[in-house]
């Protein structure tokens, strides 16, 4: 073997060998002690791949959440309570190997987690060939509780698409109790583009407000002055841009001053990375919807207990999707309290239908013809002061989970 | 009627004009040698005969029939075969599989044909089975000149074969030339002044792209004085 | 990475008992095996003649296809778009698969016709972008394909059932390995030897090498259309990931660590990469350094191009050569 080639092997096999000494292990779950079989959960998000950063925030999340349920003892009804996690890779059809892996292999009594609607999608069906209840977050797509995709084992405490673009409504009627509001949107020309404007137009329409441009942009498109520039001149009161990724379009919208062609710019707080992204716009900020931030949640004394916890093992505020496990965690602890550690979807499904749980941002419930949780949002406005890392989002009020029910796509 | 016309013949790589005007007649049966220094255009001439270098304007036929727009494959098939001064075969077949890929037809006769080239070469029978890769420069051109032979070839197009060969393989080379031309019609492109004189009968001389001599090889070998006018000898 | 010519005789050297062996471990894994299993072999399978038809452009004839993705996505949505949209019996598959052959029969005609005036890269850059004209499509198509969220639909019987298809997957490699090899094995494959070695001395020999280019890209594009059929049926989802680059860059990963230039090796790739990412993704729960897998997986890569260039079967090959170099096999000379 030559001597390049020994130095290569050499540097690999170093490279593991750090990895093992200075990687960081997730926190172990399951605690021992108490009479009753071992409860397996399956919890399966991307801890690799585009999305690992919202994975890996829900695991945060998800144990946390049994920390505080169980207190501290993880176990339910007597059951102690066993995570096997499973990375999706991101992928739908790994997702979808992985999670069959989990029911048939591991025989876990219950699922949760997806991160990608993509990775859920690929998935939704297994649930019901195997019977077993999935609690879904994330995972934000419409079409995860429509027909013909959804099946009765589905449930979801995080939001959907839908709800989203009701909040985006709420706010601008709040604002404008009044009507007579003109409106224009600036969204990525991908899926995801579509399933956030399509809804806020129907929402937007049916409020009485007047939709005068929808933009898009291609989600690899470094440049949007063409898009931009027809904003400008058919200077919309505000303006709702939706964006996912790099290549935000934040700094042009700056730099061709919108604002100072008097729009206001309305979006959905994302998630800290995403929102440092925002700085751009500096002082002039905007107004928006949030479904989670730190600071938003008011009297929640289990947001309070999640944000101080997350900092002592974590040293970071949590963020967007720690919510998200925490309040999946949250549901399942509640059900199977109820049906004292049964998890026969018999008698689960049942339970939780219309269930009321606790979650940081407030209590939610599953609705019962399609188990997607209501749930309040955050009318939030977006400040920055000299020294801030990133764009934050300041409480304004409670956009009540009442007044945003999306529409039942399920046919129920 | 001869076997290859050649008249006026103009042609171009890319925006350069390489051959300025070629004529050459070339008849059934003879072996014929082109001259020249370095970068006159002779490898571009066989290049532009087979289709490989476009022709701008002028004619070649073979047989009477043109060959001016056709592309290689074609020309190939019309029983035109080229041994390139690279030699061309595929290195990673065996020789066995070069000669096999040559064939247009599969039939007795051209069985017979790789028969007589591997009698011509025995070293290419010695190492039938073996990928070219592995042959040495000398043995590559057999295999090269061999090849040309598989199919009823009615012309064979020879680009310095004796380049980086060494003198004792040089001169089994001229001796299966000479062999060869006996049976098949030869265009042999050389700078080895000896290995022309000993295979071929008449010779054209191209310098500039143009061609601007031609006669009687045994002659031009007396004619020291030509020699050194248009091949700087 | 270098080139093994001519090496389906690989097949039969290998020792008919290995063969044997290797029937029975595939026949026998359905009865004793989970599900997940099942579906992860079927997958291997299905992805194995997916590496299989991309070699024969990139091993054989040597055309990089940058956008190979958009055949066996065509046969993914032409199913799930069916599927969803008009129902779902074997005659409507019938219609999706005579559907993804008429697509693959276009574009690898379109391709051909790029490959004959362009060189190798203009080719390969062409040919990323029709992928990504086609994942464009299926993504702006919402309405009838979801997008990136994707189309779930339920499959006819007997596809319904794993262990059927599992078998159906199985007859379905050996009957597109076995086109394949007499294929390469044929005039016509030798022929796209020559004109990846050198496509020049291949034409003044006498080989309209553009036909030889489009028979090949018409061979490969129709069966990797194919496995885009078989792939939708196993997983009963599609989206637009299937046609995105990160599936051209598992033909090429699949082809080369098994070795190009063999259809075996397309077969081995598949396998030994599927089964190693799946490898480290069930060591997860073992110890926590297999939580960052893509390193293992990026640096199997590296190990793969550093010590075995010419993929798994070339190592063999090279052993092999080795080895009958020792036993006093001829030296060649000169």
């Amino acid at each position: 073997m030559s001597l390049k080639k020994c130095i290569v092997l050499f540097l690999t096999l170093s490279m593991f060998a750090v990895m093992a000494a200075c990687g960081e292990s997730a926190p172990a779950g399951g605690g021992s002690g108490g009479e009753g079989s071992p409860l397996r959960i399956g919890a399966i998000t991307s801890l690799s791949g585009a999305l690992q950063s919202y994975g890996e925030d829900f695991q945060r999340g998800f144990y946390l959440g049994l920390e505080y349920m169980t207190n501290n003892t993880f176990t339910v009804a007597g059951r102690p309570i066993e995570i096997i996690w499973e990375d999706t890779t991101n992928t739908p059809d790994v997702a979808r190997e992985r999670t069959l892996s989990l029911l048939e292999r591991d025989r876990v009594e219950l699922v949760t987690g997806f991160a990608s609607s993509g990775d859920a999608m690929a998935s939704l069906a297994l649930f019901e060939e195997f019977r077993t209840v999935a609690v879904i977050d994330p995972a934000a797509a419409d079409a995860i509780i429509a027909a013909p995709n959804w099946n009765e084992y589905i449930f979801r405490t995080g939001r959907t698409s839908g709800q989203d673009a009701l909040a985006m409504v709420s706010v601008l009627q709040n604002l404008h109790p009044e009507g007579g509001v003109t409106v224009a949107t600036l969204a990525p020309d991908s899926t995801f583009g579509f399933a956030m404007v399509d809804p806020f137009i129907a929402a937007a329409e049916a409020a009485g407000f007047d939709v005068l441009l929808t933009e898009f942009i291609p989600p690899d498109a470094t440049d949007a002055s063409p898009q931009l520039l027809r904003l400008r001149s058919a200077a919309p009161q505000y303006l709702y841009t939706i964006w996912a990724g790099p290549n935000s379009p934040w700094i042009q919208i700056d730099e061709l001053d919108l604002q100072g062609a008097g729009v206001t710019l309305i979006t959905g707080a994302p998630e800290r990375d995403a929102l440092a992204a925002m700085i751009p716009l500096g002082q002039m900020g905007g107004i928006g919807f949030c479904v989670y931030y730190y600071t938003l949640p008011q009297n929640q004394h289990l947001n309070d207990w999640m944000v101080r916890r997350h900092f002592e093992e974590h040293n970071m505020a949590p963020d967007l999707f720690t919510s998200g496990g925490f309040a999946a965690a949250s549901a399942i602890i509640t059900a199977l309290e109820i049906t004292g550690g049964v998890t026969d979807p018999d008698v689960l499904i049942p339970t939780m239908r219309g269930m009321e749980f606790n979650t940081p941002t407030g209590m939610r419930y599953f609705r019962y013809e399609d188990h997607q949780a209501m749930q309040d949002l955050f009318e939030i406005d977006f400040t920055w002061q000299e020294g801030d890392e990133y764009m934050v989002p300041s409480f304004r009020r409670v956009i009540g989970r009442d007044e945003i029910v999306p529409p039942i796509l399920n046919g129920r | 009627m001869s076997l290859l016309k050649v008249e006026n013949l103009v042609s171009y790589i890319g925006l350069f004009t390489i051959l300025h005007g070629i004529n050459m007649e070339i008849q059934a049966g003879e072996a014929v040698g082109i001259l020249g220094r370095n970068g006159a255009g002779k490898t571009t001439f066989l290049r532009t005969v087979m289709g490989l270098v476009k022709t701008r304007s002028g004619v070649i036929e073979l047989d009477g029939q043109s060959l001016v727009g056709k592309p290689p494959h074609k020309i190939s098939q019309m029983g035109i075969a080229l041994c390139p001064e690279d030699y061309g075969v595929f290195d990673e077949l065996s020789i066995s599989e070069n000669l096999a890929l040559a064939k247009h037809k599969d039939d007795t006769a051209t069985q017979d044909r790789i028969t007589y080239v591997l009698d011509l070469f025995p070293d290419l029978k010695l190492a039938y089975k073996r990928p070219a890769r592995t042959l040495s420069g000398g043995q590559r051109q057999m295999l090269s000149v061999g090849r040309s032979l598989v199919n009823e070839t009615q012309l064979i197009l020879i680009d310095e074969p004796s380049k980086g060969l060494a003198p004792i393989v040089i001169e089994k080379m001229a001796l299966a030339l000479k062999e060869i031309s006996k049976k098949s019609t030869i265009l042999l492109v050389e700078q080895n002044f000896n290995m022309a004189l000993a295979v071929t009968d008449r010779y054209y001389i191209i310098d500039e792209g143009r061609t601007v001599h031609n006669g009687i090889m045994q002659e031009l070998a007396n004619d020291k004085e030509l020699q050194h006018r248009h091949l700087g000898l | 990475m270098g080139n093994i010519t001519s090496r389906f005789p690989n097949l039969i050297t290998i020792p008919k008992l290995l063969w044997l062996l290797a029937g029975i471990v595939i026949l026998i894994i359905p009865p004793i095996s989970t599900t997940a299993t099942i579906t992860m072999v079927s997958r291997i399978m299905i992805f194995a003649v997916y590496a299989m038809a991309y070699d024969i452009l990139r091993g054989y004839i040597g055309i990089i296809h940058l956008g190979f993705a958009l055949f066996i996505g065509g046969g993914t949505y032409f199913v799930a778009i069916l599927f969803a949209n008009v129902g779902i019996s074997i005659p409507i598959l019938l219609l999706a698969i005579v559907g993804t052959t008429i697509y693959s029969i276009i574009w690898a005609l379109i391709v051909g016709k790029i490959a004959a005036k362009s060189g190798l890269l203009a080719t390969a850059m062409i040919t990323m972008a029709f992928a990504e004209i086609m994942r464009n499509m299926m993504e702006r198509w919402r309405t009838v394909t979801n997008g990136l969220d994707g189309l779930t639909f339920r499959v006819p019987a007997p596809f319904d059932n794993r262990t059927f298809m599992y078998y159906a997957c199985f007859v379905f490699l050996l009957l597109m390995a076995f086109a394949l090899y007499k294929f390469t094995t044929s005039p016509t494959g030798r022929v796209w030897q020559a004109v990846r070695e050198n496509e020049q001395r291949a034409v003044f020999l006498g080989y309209d090498t553009n036909r030889a280019r489009t028979i090949a890209l018409l061979v490969s594009g129709v069966v990797a259309g194919l496995a885009g059929v078989m792939f939708a049926l196993l997983n009963r989802f599609a989206n637009t990931d299937v046609l995105a680059m990160q599936m051209t860059y598992n033909a090429m990963l699949y082809s080369l660590v098994g070795g190009s230039g063999s259809l075996f090796g397309s077969i081995i790739g598949s396998a030994v990469v599927v089964l190693f990412q799946n490898f480290l993704l069930d060591l997860r729960g073992v110890h926590f350094i297999f939580e960052r897998w893509l390193i293992f997986f990026g640096s199997l890569y590296i190990l793969v191009v550093i010590f075995m260039p010419k993929g798994i079967m070339g190592f063999v090959e090279t052993i092999r050569e080795r080895w009958k170099h020792k036993k006093g096999g001829k030296i060649y000379e000169s």
